[in-house]
């Protein structure tokens, strides 16, 4: 009964990860109809700033985490500006844009390993403690991510609903024409939902400082959850990715209680597999 | 041609050695509804691109409306400086609600707060006589006709000097055509300029007080429309070259 309920903790910690992972790629998805291959090392990107400003700089871990979020989706302005905004017309947008984020990517890694250096570093938890939750011990700080994972997807979602700038995202997703015939201007939304999803991995990576170590290489595995967990939901709407990344969380938890860590990964992808065999649209998926 | 609100001249567009639109030009006088029809592929939905700048403006050529040139403007603008269009395509915004759709159109094109927007709303679905209980659900789920009216009400929500509409009554029964028919009537006499893009020969020549007719990218006949229809070419254009 303990091995299942810490499990069950286990798999809410890192359904909240990939939640907060997914929903940035799905509202870049959604909004550009690009997928970002850098979204994982924006996060990444978005940890080392925050450890910057809060150990090197001495500003305290909430400094960090805002910096990490506010320089993440700074970054993620000018990758849309230089990497994605010129192949808006092209037929191939996907492929091509596919490529020049998997580019920036390898710049971004590259970079932080020359500005930041091969050693591990990590970041101080937020708050300090432990809680108890269902009879397991968890870091305060990682009961703070199980918190403010649902907090920040409700955020985002009343957004793209009810804020006049989150329903023109909406509509600009749908019919690029038709939005920039009701007067939206379609480029600045596009930066503005490439900035939010950036913020995110960028808020993502600077919570996940404390927990994991802050490495060049950090974003990639996240990402490759984080594509499974968009794989199983549906690229469409943040319900069903949310959903899918809690989902996925646990179905890894429990994997990795009954196959062990080193086969998770392959039964994890055996997983995705077959949904896409079975169920190309998604688990929730409509159509 | 005193009042002219829109003008186009010598528009061409060019994709790689096809001429789309070839050297067109003509006016639009304030307050009428100026009907343009032609054989598919004359043209007729890439004039309107061009005009409206979605998804290109011209190769060459000027377009000027209330006397700015706007061929180099992006396609915001040009929509927010009062030229309203609708597409083909049946649904603007599949996932979106009436009410949704018109609120973006509304606080984007028409520059209104959210309750003027609201307000306006009302205002422009009681004109084009959509029923309150639809506004709620997804524009996918309305009929082809509540389609249409939500199309013509998220153009009007700005107050738009023009209206340009692409087939409106494509896909339309015909006492839907009828009142499609008195809808643009009623949106004519409240002060909008309409163009209008129609197949449905019976709506242009009910309707329309002058008639442009385009043939392979260029304007083929341009006048009253009853005569327009009667012009030797014309009816050599549509029917291929046999005698009617």
């Amino acid at each position: 009964m303990d091995t299942l309920l810490a499990t069950l903790v286990s798999g809410l910690v890192l359904g909240s990860l990939y939640a907060l992972m997914a929903s940035g790629l799905s509202l870049v998805w959604t909004t550009l109809g690009v997928f970002n291959f850098a979204h994982g090392a924006l996060m990444m990107v978005g940890a080392f700033i925050a450890w910057t400003v809060s150990e090197a700089v001495g500003a305290g871990p909430v400094a960090g985490v805002v910096a990490g979020t506010l320089g993440a989706g700074l970054i993620g302005i000018v990758i849309e500006r230089l990497v994605i905004r010129p192949f808006y017309a092209s037929r191939n947008m996907l492929l091509v844009t596919a490529m020049t984020t998997l580019a920036v990517t390898i710049i971004l890694e590259r970079g932080a390993q020359m500005i930041w250096g091969p050693r591990l570093k990590q970041l101080p938890p937020l708050v300090d403690g432990e809680i108890r939750l269902f009879g397991n011990a968890i870091s305060a700080h990682e009961a703070l991510l199980l918190v403010a994972a649902p907090v920040i997807l409700i955020a985002l979602w009343r957004f793209t609903v009810s804020s006049k700038i989150g329903r023109s995202l909406r509509a600009v997703g749908q019919n690029q024409d038709s939005a920039a015939l009701i007067g939206v201007d379609v480029p600045k939304a596009f930066a503005l939902a490439f900035a939010i999803s950036a913020a995110l991995a960028g808020l993502t990576g600077a919570l996940l400082g404390s927990i994991r170590f802050i490495t060049p290489a950090m974003g990639s595995e996240p990402l490759t959850k984080a594509m499974i967990v968009v794989i199983f939901g549906g690229l469409g709407s943040l319900g069903s990715t949310a959903g899918a990344a809690y989902l996925i969380g646990f179905i890894e938890a429990f994997l990795v209680l009954w196959v062990g860590l080193y086969w998770t990964p392959f039964a994890l992808f055996l997983l995705m597999i077959l949904v896409l065999l079975l169920r190309p649209n998604g688990i929730f998926g409509k159509r | 041609m005193n009042d002219t609100i829109l003008e186009v001249v010598d528009a061409s567009k060019h994709f790689a050695g096809l001429k789309a639109v070839n050297g067109v030009s003509f006016g639009v006088t304030r307050g009428e509804i100026l009907g343009i029809a032609g054989p598919n592929g004359s043209g007729k939905s890439t004039l309107f691109n061009l005009i409206t700048g979605v998804p290109f403006g011209p190769t060459s050529g000027e377009i000027r409306f209330q006397g700015q040139r706007i061929d180099r403007w992006p396609a915001h603008r040009i929509a927010r400086a009062g030229l309203a269009r609708t597409f083909q395509k049946d649904a603007e915004f599949p996932d979106l609600t009436a009410d949704e759709t018109l609120l973006v159109c509304g606080t984007y094109n028409g520059r209104l707060g959210r309750a003027a927007a609201l307000t306006r709303s009302d205002e422009v679905l009681g004109l084009v006589g959509f029923t309150d209980a639809r506004r709620g659900i997804p524009s996918r789920n309305l009929s082809v006709y509540e389609k249409k009216q939500l199309m013509i009400a998220s153009g009007l929500m700005s107050r738009p000097a023009v209206l340009m509409l692409d087939e409106p009554a494509s896909g339309l029964t015909k006492p839907e055509i009828e009142s499609l028919d008195r809808l643009l009537v009623a949106v004519n006499a409240s002060g909008v300029t309409v163009l209008l893009i129609e197949h449905v020969l019976s709506l242009l020549l009910s309707i329309s007080q002058r008639l442009i007719v385009l043939n392979q990218g260029s304007v083929l006949a341009e006048g009253n429309p009853a005569e327009v229809v009667r012009n030797e070419e014309v009816i050599t254009a549509y029917l291929g070259g046999r005698k009617q």
